[in-house]
């Protein structure tokens, strides 16, 4: 295992907070050292630049001097050295032009006959000169001028000078501003936990909200806070979490009225089968119930299969243009038996100048029709009639069934079509519909992005109106 | 209109007193059911909407009513308020949704029972014959001093300070059978079967249903019940 790996085990290195406390700790700290580096080096500029004028001013001196001194016989050489040495606070050195020391004002003779081997642009000064050098005991400055009289040969005088304070200072001046530095570079990284927090508690809050919804509890709200980005995340979830918890209550619902739907009738066959047992001889009527209610218990699975079917995001209408005639004639022919049964009259539409051509599913159109006629049927009173009327406009089609059954109250004609609704149970139950039917008829004229309207004038039967958009003729009719 | 009242020449007299109201919307399933019961000895009435229940009950005062929830005109809920407005009389719910909120909501309208769509016959009986037996239950002895309450046997009533408290029959039942053995801890299965009489399993939710009503009625602070307390994981205790 790495050192990092280790580290973050107990440490949470790749947290937010971390990283982003750690980055900015780490921009403090190099933004000090450039400048620290920056500082130092403006500041042992200014102070060589200063040392050396000073020891220019001083060398020129000291030469000045010794070239008195020359001029004078009866002058003491060593203490013009020395006097310079004093005045200059650093080792003044008198030496030949080939570098031999003729005079220490340190110590007598202490250099003295020696050759000092004096760096190359030092060596010849035809002027004053003065240079810093890191030497090993520390910084020095070297400044050196020529000595020349008109009787003597050429000389120099040379002054050293011991400038390691100047070091010192800069060392302090650099541990100061490391110091400060790390106190800024700890002041960023606590700067950083601190708005990473702004950031991670409303992440943290989203995550336990979504940790919620996988375990199921489907209605989450977090409220939205933080910058922009993180409010708008929260507002989407809120959005999505909602929609989610209606979506799984619909569904719950669904299932609860499918499951009413389903033990209705298997509650009357069960009590109809106990009966039946218990009856030595069953009557007629008992077995016309059980039959009914069996009946009805498969009508109810097929409709909540077809539901089923319709909900399939993936499901697929096969579109061909059909020709809205036939497909009435169609439907017509299915229902024309069922409603005789019951003494009702199905009247199919007048024939039109331009037969409207719609483009359509036609087992899925068919089953609509087929719905739409079969309410009418069962709940027309017998000898009443359902009449289906088609009108075109330049590119819809409505194709309408007016019935003469009971018609539906103002209230109620909003909720037609809603799955399991009922605009009167009594009504519904004896007649054995599911409140499906209408539901379908919904689904697939949605399917075929067309519209379903109720209406219910008073005095007549219920009007339903499914309006297609039209579509040409083709060329060649199938 | 389907109001009739089947009656069975056979069946033993001393039960054809008794008269059974049975509501329901599905034609079918009233007719195979009024049948069976009338077979079981039961004089029975049947209503298919709650209006019409409403006022078959008002004519013959039943001394049970079977009441299907989803009805037209008005639901079982509305006709069990009603119901109970006047009359104490056992309500056995019949319901074929699933969610336990209804059934809750059943029992604390006051219902006695209820069973869940598509039921078994026998077991609708046998929950008649034991919420029957219960009705006609008499207690011996006259009555029982509990902590500040008296109850009255012969009366089946309670009364504190002098004022009287309305329980219903199941509420006095399980008021007495829990005060008869102060400091018992009495299971919930024990209860169904020792208060309700049921000899077959039963949905305990109904004695959480009943404990908590009748707290309701007898304890100072319903929500911290001092009398009748939780042995959680155990069952219920009477704590004189």
């Amino acid at each position: 295992m790495s050192w990092y790996h280790k580290l973050d085990r107990h440490i949470p290195t790749r947290s937010l907070r971390w990283q982003l406390g750690m980055s900015y700790a780490t921009l403090a700290l190099v933004v000090t050292a450039l400048l620290t580096g920056l500082a130092l080096r403006i500041g042992s500029n200014i102070s060589l630049a200063a040392e050396q004028r000073q020891a220019l001013v001083a060398v020129s001196g000291a030469a000045t001097a010794f070239r008195e001194a020359l001029a004078n016989p009866t002058a003491d050489l060593s203490q013009v050295a020395r006097q310079q040495s004093f005045a200059s606070n650093g080792r003044v050195l008198w030496l030949n032009d080939d570098g031999t020391v003729r005079l220490d004002a340190f110590a007598e003779a202490a250099l003295g006959g020696t050759k000092l081997d004096l760096p190359q642009e030092l060596a010849q000064p035809t002027e004053p000169i003065a240079r810093a050098y890191a030497a090993s005991s520390g910084w020095v400055i070297y400044a050196v001028a020529p000595v020349s009289t008109p009787f003597q040969p050429a000389s120099l005088v040379v002054l050293a000078q011991d400038i390691s304070h100047i070091q010192h200072d800069l060392a302090q001046l650099r541990a100061t501003l490391w110091l400060l530095g790390g106190l800024l570079a700890c002041g960023f990284a606590a700067l950083g936990f601190l708005y990473a927090r702004s950031v991670t508690r409303p992440l943290g809050q989203l995550t336990a909200a979504v940790q919620q919804m996988q375990a199921g509890n489907l209605a989450q709200k977090v409220v939205p806070e933080g910058s922009e980005e993180l409010r708008q995340l929260a507002t989407t979830f809120n959005t999505m979490a909602t929609n989610v918890a209606s979506l799984d209550e619909e569904r719950r619902a669904f299932v609860a009225n499918a499951a009413h739907e389903l033990r209705t009738p298997l509650a009357a066959l069960q009590a109809l089968a106990y009966e039946m047992q218990e009856n030595i001889a069953p009557q007629t009527s008992e077995l016309a119930a059980f039959v009914r209610q069996t009946e009805r218990l498969g009508r109810t699975v097929d409709n909540l299969l077809t539901l089923a079917r319709l909900d399939n995001p993936d499901i697929k209408p096969r579109m061909i243009p059909i020709r809205v005639r036939n497909l009435l004639a169609e439907v017509f022919w299915v229902m024309r038996p069922v409603a005789a049964k019951r003494s009702i009259e199905l009247i199919f539409p007048d024939e039109l100048e331009n037969e409207p051509w719609v483009l359509g599913d036609p087992d899925w159109l068919h089953l609509a029709l087929v719905n739409i006629l079969g309410n009418s049927v069962r709940y027309c009173p017998p000898h009443g009639g359902a009449r289906v009327g088609v009108i075109c406009t330049s590119n819809t089609v409505a194709i309408k069934v007016a019935d003469s059954g009971p018609g539906v109250p103002r209230e109620a004609l909003s909720e037609l079509g809603q799955r399991f609704y009922r605009v009167s149970s009594a009504r519904e139950h004896s007649s054995g519909g599911s409140g499906l039917g209408l539901a379908i008829v919904r689904e697939i004229v949605e399917l075929h992005s067309g519209q379903l309207a109720f209406a219910s004038p008073p005095g007549a039967g219920l009007i339903v109106t499914v309006t297609l958009a039209t579509v040409p003729e083709p060329e060649d009719e199938l | 209109m389907i109001l009739k009242t089947f009656s069975d020449d056979q069946s033993n007299p001393s039960e054809l007193s008794t008269h059974i109201l049975l509501v329901d919307d599905e034609y079918d399933l009233l007719r195979a059911l009024s049948a069976t019961l009338t077979r079981a000895g039961w004089q029975v009435t049947t209503a298919s909407d709650g209006q019409q229940a409403l006022h078959v009950f008002r004519r013959i005062s039943p001394n049970l009513i079977i009441l299907d929830l989803m009805l037209p005109v008005l639901d079982g809920w509305e006709v069990c308020r009603e119901v109970r407005k006047t009359s104490d009389v056992p309500i056995i719910m019949l319901t074929a949704r699933d969610d336990s909120v209804d059934k809750i909501l059943g029992l604390e309208l006051g219902a006695d029972d209820y069973v869940t769509k598509p039921f078994d016959s026998r077991e609708l009986i046998a929950r008649i014959r034991a919420i029957l037996r219960r009705a006609n239950r008499t207690y011996t002895g006259t009555t029982l001093r509990l902590a500040d309450f008296e109850i009255n046997l012969e009366s089946q009533t309670v009364s504190r300070d002098g004022k009287q408290t309305v329980l219903t029959p199941t509420e006095f039942d399980l008021l007495v059978h829990l005060a008869r053995h102060p400091g018992r801890v009495f299971s919930r299965e024990d209860l169904l079967e020792q208060v309700w009489g049921y000899d077959f399993p039963g949905d305990l939710r109904t004695v959480d249903v009943h404990v908590r009503r009748l707290r309701l009625k007898v304890e100072q602070d319903p929500a911290h019940p001092t009398l009748i307390r939780t042995r959680f994981g155990v069952g219920y205790v009477l704590v004189p």
